[in-house]
């Protein structure tokens, strides 16, 4: 009865480390080949974030070529697939700063308890397929990366909270908050 | 389960709790309309969220291109992958369109350089009577091939070769092209001087004076090809050079001997007939290592 996601990137792999392992020794094929399996969920994670297909497509170019500096200083602490998203979130920030910057630095805004919030009576699971994805690119940045995230690349709490920098309480509690946000967005438009 | 996990219901429609949370959740849902509610709502999230990640599309196809294009030039040619396969459609066109990308890739003075040296060469013999074009073209036709080959291929040799290698042509292919442009276009010149030599001498017939410089040609090129590709271009000039000279040099230093017997005749090195049979099949067993070694020489390096 439970519908599950799959997962965009598919799972971490050796071979990711290896990859980059290569890039970090100056090869370009290895750098290709990390874009051949990344490359399509990164660009769909900025698009979404960014709302602008050009925008992501730069904020993509200078997630490689920061991939391709950076190489050398992955320690592996942390998958490669996280460290790519992670690399991205932070193209991405920069671009939104730059051109929004009051819906971005409000991090503790985003993850606040809305006292206004009364009963969550408003079932989406009703509601319209494209009146829901319309709310959810009306979402501010930090709540829309979140669903992204979590619903189209499947990603786990646990690399969440590695991509987003944030403890893994908080991103239950910024997914919980994006779904509010979500639902004011609707009831907004309802009246 | 008496709480309702209400925080885990996302990571429950993502299936990324772990086994156990995941059926003490399925539990729970069983017993509880409203968390099966929640994560009815949840499913909707992630169904139109997932709809908006699908709907972005491939990134263009030439990012890559973009990126490579913007990346500083790396110190040392990267390794490369299992080559793919060139597109096989007009095999003809595209093997005339990898050899003609080349000639903008070989250093320039090369091309000077060889002719000059065989312009002099014929030049050489047909001013001094007492010169045997015999002794002059097995001379100058082996050496500035094999030079020019020693400076075919490799980093130190041709700065746009990383892009090259980046591309899908091989290594093999790359290198294969350049040989023949160089060779070719050497062989060619000793084929005129050649000629010239032949025209004006009537003592000299065209084909006995072409085999007593081919396959000194093609060994020593193949030597200096392996040489350069194994040690590097300066090493393999220098190598080549010095056996040359001292092949030469022997010959010289025994030519007064000829008549005793102790000399060896032309043609011969080291016990090796450099003007036969054997030295075909050494150049071309030297090539095939050359071809080789060719990919592990960007590894190397």
């Amino acid at each position: 009865m439970i519908a599950t996601m799959t997962r965009q990137a598919g799972p971490a792999t050796p071979e990711d480390a290896r990859l980059l392992a290569r890039v970090a020794g100056g090869d370009r094929t290895a750098l290709a080949g990390l874009a051949e399996r990344y490359g399509q969920p990164l660009f769909a994670y900025l698009s979404t974030l960014l709302g602008d297909r050009t925008t992501a497509e730069e904020a993509l170019q200078d997630t490689l070529l920061a991939v391709w500096r950076g190489a050398g200083a992955f320690q592996g602490r942390s998958a490669v697939s996280t460290w790519l998203f992670g690399i991205a979130r932070r193209q991405a920030y920069t671009r939104l700063r730059r051109h929004r910057p009051e819906l971005v630095d409000d991090e503790q805004l985003a993850d606040m308890a809305d006292d206004a919030e009364g009963p969550e009576s408003l079932a989406l699971a009703r509601l319209r397929a494209d009146a829901l994805q319309a709310a959810v690119r009306r979402l501010r940045p930090l709540h829309r990366e979140v669903l992204v995230l979590a619903f189209w690349q499947g990603l786990s709490h646990a690399e969440l909270a590695e991509i987003l920098e944030i403890p893994r309480g908080t991103v239950k509690s910024r997914l919980s908050k994006a779904r509010s946000a979500l639902r004011r967005l609707l009831e907004e438009e309802d009246l | 389960m008496t709480a309702h996990p209400v925080a885990d219901l996302p990571a429950y429609v993502n299936a990324t709790l772990s086994p156990r949370d995941h059926a003490e959740v399925s539990a729970h849902l069983a017993a509880c309309p409203t968390c099966r509610a929640e994560v009815a709502d949840w499913q909707a999230v992630a169904r139109a969220t997932a709809a908006l990640g699908s709907a972005v599309g491939a990134p263009p196809d030439d990012l890559l291109a973009r990126v490579e294009a913007r990346l500083p030039a790396p110190a040392a040619v990267p390794a490369l992958a299992p080559p793919a396969p060139p597109p096989a459609r007009r095999p003809l066109r595209g093997a005339v369109a990898l050899v003609r990308g080349q000639v903008p890739l070989i250093r320039r003075g090369l091309w000077a350089a060889s002719s000059l040296m065989f312009m002099l060469g014929a030049a050489i013999t047909l001013a001094d009577p007492t010169l045997d074009g015999m002794v002059v073209l097995p001379l100058v036709a082996p050496v500035v091939a094999a030079v020019g080959v020693a400076l075919v291929y490799g980093p130190e040799n041709d700065p746009g070769l990383e892009i090259a290698l980046s591309t899908p042509t091989s290594p093999r292919a790359v290198l294969l092209a350049r040989l023949a442009l160089v060779v070719g276009y050497d062989l060619a010149l000793a084929l005129l001087a050649n000629a010239l030599v032949a025209a004006v001498d009537p003592e000299l017939a065209f084909w006995p004076l072409v085999s007593s410089w081919l396959a000194p040609m093609f060994l020593l090129s193949s030597l200096s090809l392996l040489l350069s590709l194994v040690v590097g271009t300066a090493s393999a000039v220098t190598v080549t050079l010095g056996l040359w000279s001292l092949h030469h040099m022997t010959r010289m230093t025994w030519t007064g001997l000829r008549e005793d017997g102790l000399i060896e005749p032309v043609g011969w090195a080291w016990g090796i007939d450099i003007a036969g049979p054997i030295a075909w099949l050494l150049a071309a067993a030297l090539t095939l290592v050359a071809f080789w070694f060719a990919p592990r020489r960007e590894v190397s390096s």
